[in-house]
């Protein structure tokens, strides 16, 4: 395949990623034979289980040694593997500018965008702030993914965040089994997302968040009095460091430990990452640790 | 120097840097616009803490700029050096109440630089009058109270009135005169009172600190000799006081003076009467003054020839306190006491022997001993002493007699005989009036058993006087029968009492020899008669000197003998029996009469207060009938001095000067401003320790605790 040069994608990724699999976890409905579980029973390789023949069976699924066996007749059924349906969700509200998260983000989504393509799953794109503003429904062909790395380039910050309202109604949207990955800062209210994600599950996605953060989030780590521009709400408030550092750093680990609850309440897979590591190492680590 | 809102400031230039105070506000706002701006992905945790932390961080903030602010506003204030003008002055004219007092005491005589004491302070008053005193309102105070009292008035009248002061008697310490004069300081209406003392500051004269003297100023302008190397005699005694002839006395002669040091001393004896007659004065030993500062010398004498001798003592050098280099006493020597034994109705012949033999053991063959006991007999009028043995009531004339005789100036001794306590109850109450003139009081009935035994109540008494050791022989004296009394009167004294117990001497004690003041004279009254039938009175060591000693004169006869400058000298009526005055010649002075008074010492001759020392002559015409003898009072002669710190404690109000030059420089030093920076710098340096505690307060917080740890990216997952 071609690998043109993309802002977002570079070749070398193309060579990282082409070594890798994303498979989703849960089964999923897809269209053409693939990787992943279907919920389908099917007759292929994988054997699944019996059943008691009714007339109509075609007698070449038919067991003939359970038949030697017990002089019963049973059914032969095997587990249809089809492919995947992915939907890579970017958070594009302000916060996301911080220490360059939102490039960090548009080289994860292009990443796993081609990694789901290389092994011929579909792979969606939504762009997330106070409305959905980039959405592109799931492909898996050149085309698609051109699209896709064309529309990660476009893709501007937002302002503020309502990601997971707007989460709802492109969950409502998904038509099928789909695998959900969320590309967030997540500096949003817990109980929301925790809301949003419930919904994801409720409708038998699959999904995965991968929560973006810098070192300096967590440690506010200036020594001397500075004034803080809120980037989403532009809003500032000058602080001596010292004097909030330890409050602060206590609030922010008790919002991750509730991200993490959160996450592991909904069965949705979480992962952080670290934004001053490099993105494909990183990505490397996670799929190769998940696989 | 410029005054602000009463206060004054050295430096008040350093004033204009007061906005520096400003500096700390400022320094915020400009560090407040150097804060970078930070875009950061979120404030909602941020604020959450801050508003945790925002009053705690408000409040150090506000306390730490209030407190760098007040830092520079008092460095500068500081700086500035605030100053305090004392708004005391003597010299603020009429606002001023001044009472000046003055020790006018003897001790005052006391040469320093060429001039006395009492001279210093004669000019320093004259000076404070005309200089720093002359608009106030001034009261002079003396050692001596004067009459009438004394009163404020205009310093220019007090001066145009002013007579150098003189020596006076000091009849009362000079704090008392101090005291008085707070007093009527406090009830003068000028704001501004002050108290100025003049003195030698010696030890007699202030007993006890000045006191609380409130809102007036003292000042005290200690006149004493930086180096007071002054000595005197303080005292010459001769023991006994009344010494007899032939027995040997003892001339006890006090020195006091500087520590360390000798003084020669000089007796002389010189007999008034008959001077060829004089005894040889003994030779007196150096006197070595101890750390203490004193010396006793003693030497025997004997006095061999009747009637007056002047005892002087008197250093061989001369002192700075002149007069006190030299005391005299005056000593009489009486002639043989002319001593009847009465003769009662029923007579104990054995209890009469004993007293008789007792009273003079050679019975005449000794015409030295001084008692002359005349035999039996009626009363010739001249006996000085009446000795006898109660064994039946006298009846009411013979006992009037015995009252008057000791009215007059004469002893009685009386020994009671036991079991007369019963014939007591039916006496006629008109004769037991009589009785009770001279007895002690009532007798009691009945009277308590014996045996008892005697103890000495009175060591001390003249009556044991040149008896040697007595207190060992108190437990020898025992009493089988007694009479007791019911001492009412106060002026009864018990030398020698009787106790039945033994083993508690302090149990039923009853007076055994008492003595009671009658008049002029006085009256011993023994409880029991001296014979073996009631005890071993007779042969007791100390009955026969106790006996001889009764016929000494009563003890306000031997008072009068010597006086110290402004006292009274008396004379007893007995001594000019029938006159109603006599003259007295002072030492220097023309004789003037005095006559006979009754002031409830006794019918006696009193003189006006003594103006001069020396010896005074008791005149019948031209008849010398007695002297007496002036001196300079003992005590200001022992010079002790006394810190004038230990009189009035420092304080703001109170000045110690050596002379008024010296006060005035110390009055126009307290009048310039004095600086009063200490306290603001160091309420700076207490500041400064504060800033440095809120400033890094959080970061020792900080440093105390243990810092929580962000959480690592790596391990959320």
């Amino acid at each position: 395949m071609p690998i043109p040069r993309y802002q977002y994608f570079a070749p070398g990724d193309a060579a990282k990623m082409s070594r890798l699999q994303l498979t989703a976890r849960q089964v999923v409905e897809g269209i053409i034979t693939g990787l992943h579980k279907s919920p389908h029973h099917g007759f292929s390789v994988e054997f699944t289980e019996h059943r008691n023949y009714v007339p109509g069976d075609e007698l070449r699924h038919l067991d003939w040694k359970a038949y030697a066996r017990s002089d019963r007749h049973y059914i032969k059924l095997f587990e249809q593997e089809t492919n995947l349906q992915a939907m890579l969700v970017l958070d594009n509200s302000a916060s996301m500018t911080f220490a360059g998260k939102m490039d960090y983000a548009r080289h994860l989504a292009a990443c796993l965008a081609y990694l789901l393509a290389e092994q011929q799953d579909l792979a969606g794109l939504a762009a997330i702030d106070e409305s959905i503003h980039v959405e592109l429904a799931p492909g898996s062909t050149a085309g698609h993914l051109d699209r896709l790395f064309v529309a990660l380039q476009q893709l501007e910050a937002g302002k503020k965040t309502d990601f997971a309202a707007q989460l709802h109604a492109l969950v409502q949207r998904l038509p099928r089994r789909s695998l959900v990955i969320l590309i967030s800062d997540l500096w949003m209210d817990a109980p929301q997302l925790s809301g949003a994600l419930q919904h994801l599950r409720y409708r038998k996605h699959q999904g995965i968040v991968l929560h973006l953060l810098d070192k300096a989030e967590l440690e506010l780590p200036y020594d001397r009095p500075v004034t803080l521009v809120d980037l989403e709400t532009d809003q500032t408030l000058q602080i001596i460091p010292a004097d909030l550092r330890a409050t602060y750093q206590r609030a922010v680990q008790e919002h991750l430990t509730d991200l993490r609850r959160i996450c592991n309440d909904c069965d949705v897979e979480y992962q952080a990452f670290d934004v001053r590591q490099p993105y494909d190492r990183a990505l490397v680590q996670w799929l190769s640790r998940r696989k | 120097m410029i005054a602000v809102f009463d206060l004054q400031f050295l430096f008040a230039s350093a004033l204009w840097a007061l906005p520096l105070a400003a500096l700390p506000i400022v320094l915020h706002l400009l560090f407040r616009r150097r804060t970078p701006r930070v875009p950061f992905s979120t404030l909602r945790f941020i604020r959450a803490s801050e508003r945790r932390t925002a009053a705690r961080r408000r409040v150090r903030r506000w306390g730490l700029l209030i407190c760098r602010m007040a830092l520079l506003a008092l460095l500068v204030w500081a700086v500035a050096q605030p100053a305090r003008r004392s708004s005391a002055s003597l010299t603020a004219g009429q606002s001023v109440a001044a009472a000046i007092v003055v020790d006018t005491s003897y001790s005052m005589q006391l040469r320093d630089r060429q001039t006395t004491l009492l001279s210093m302070a004669n000019d320093a008053v004259v000076e404070l009058l005309g200089q720093d005193l002359q608009n106030a309102r001034v009261a002079i105070f003396t050692s001596q109270a004067s009459d009438p009292p004394e009163t404020f008035a205009a310093a220019a009248t007090v001066q145009k009135n002013w007579r150098p002061l003189s020596p006076q008697p000091a009849p009362q310490p000079l704090v008392d005169r101090v005291a008085a004069a707070v007093q009527l300081l406090q009830q003068q209406p000028q704001p501004q009172k002050w108290l100025i003392l003049l003195s030698d500051l010696q030890q007699r004269e202030f007993g006890r600190p000045l006191g609380d003297m409130g809102k007036i100023h003292t000042v005290i302008i200690d006149l004493h000799p930086e180096q007071a190397a002054s000595a005197a005699v303080v005292g010459v005694q001769c023991d006994p006081a009344q010494p007899r002839l032939g027995i040997g006395a003892q001339i006890a002669v006090r020195v006091s003076g500087p520590p360390g040091q000798q003084r020669a001393v000089n007796l002389s004896v010189a007999s008034l009467d008959s001077p060829e007659a004089a005894a040889r004065p003994p030779a007196l030993p150096m006197a070595q003054l101890d750390a203490g500062g004193r010396a006793l010398l003693r030497v025997p004498l004997v006095f061999s020839s009747p009637g007056w001798t002047l005892l002087t003592a008197s250093l061989a050098t001369p002192e700075d306190l002149a007069w006190a280099a030299r005391r005299g006493e005056l000593v009489r020597t009486a002639a043989p006491t002319a001593t009847a034994v009465l003769q009662v109705p029923r007579p104990n012949a054995q209890a009469d022997a004993i007293v008789r033999l007792a009273l003079d053991p050679s019975q005449g063959a000794d015409s030295a001993w001084p008692i002359s006991v005349r035999p039996a007999g009626p009363l010739r009028g001249d006996e000085r002493l009446i000795v006898a043995n109660i064994t039946q009531w006298l009846d009411s004339a013979a006992a009037q007699q015995l009252a008057d005789f000791a009215n007059r100036g004469g002893t009685l001794v009386l020994f009671i005989q036991p079991g007369l306590e019963q014939s007591w109850q039916q006496l006629p109450q008109d004769q037991k009036n009589i009785w009770l003139q001279i007895l002690p009081g009532q007798l009691l009935w009945p009277a308590a058993s014996g045996p008892f035994h005697g103890i000495i109540m009175r060591p001390d008494d003249p009556l044991l006087s040149n008896v040697g050791p007595t207190p060992s022989a108190s437990g020898k004296l025992r009493i089988g029968r007694m009479v007791g009394f019911d001492v009412t009167d106060g002026s009864v004294q018990t030398i020698l009492a009787a106790a039945a117990d033994e083993a508690n001497p302090s149990s039923k004690l009853r007076g055994l020899l008492m003595r009671r003041p009658i008049g002029a004279g006085q009256a011993y009254i023994w409880s029991t008669l001296p014979t073996p039938l009631y005890g071993n009175l007779a042969t007791y060591e100390l009955f026969l000197p106790m006996l001889v000693n009764s016929s000494l004169p009563a003890a306000g006869q031997m008072q009068a003998l010597n006086v110290e400058l402004g006292q009274r000298l008396a004379l007893a009526a007995s001594e000019s029996p029938g006159d109603a005055a006599v003259d007295l010649a002072g030492p220097h002075g023309p004789a003037y009469r005095v006559k006979l008074s009754d002031d409830g010492g006794g019918r006696r001759f009193v003189s006006e207060p003594t103006s001069e020392t020396g010896v005074y002559a008791w005149k019948r015409g031209q008849q010398t009938i007695a002297y007496s003898n002036a001196e300079y009072p003992a005590a200001e002669a022992d010079l002790r001095y006394r810190l004038a710190a230990e009189i009035a404690p420092a304080g703001p109000n109170v000045m110690v000067a050596r002379s008024v030059p010296q006060l005035q420089t110390q009055l126009q030093e307290a009048g310039g401003p004095q600086p009063r920076w200490p306290l603001p710098l160091a309420i700076v340096l207490l500041l400064l320790c504060l800033e440095a505690l809120v400033s890094n307060w959080q970061r020792w917080r900080q440093a105390a605790s243990p810092r929580p740890s962000a959480p690592v990216i790596s391990a959320i997952t």
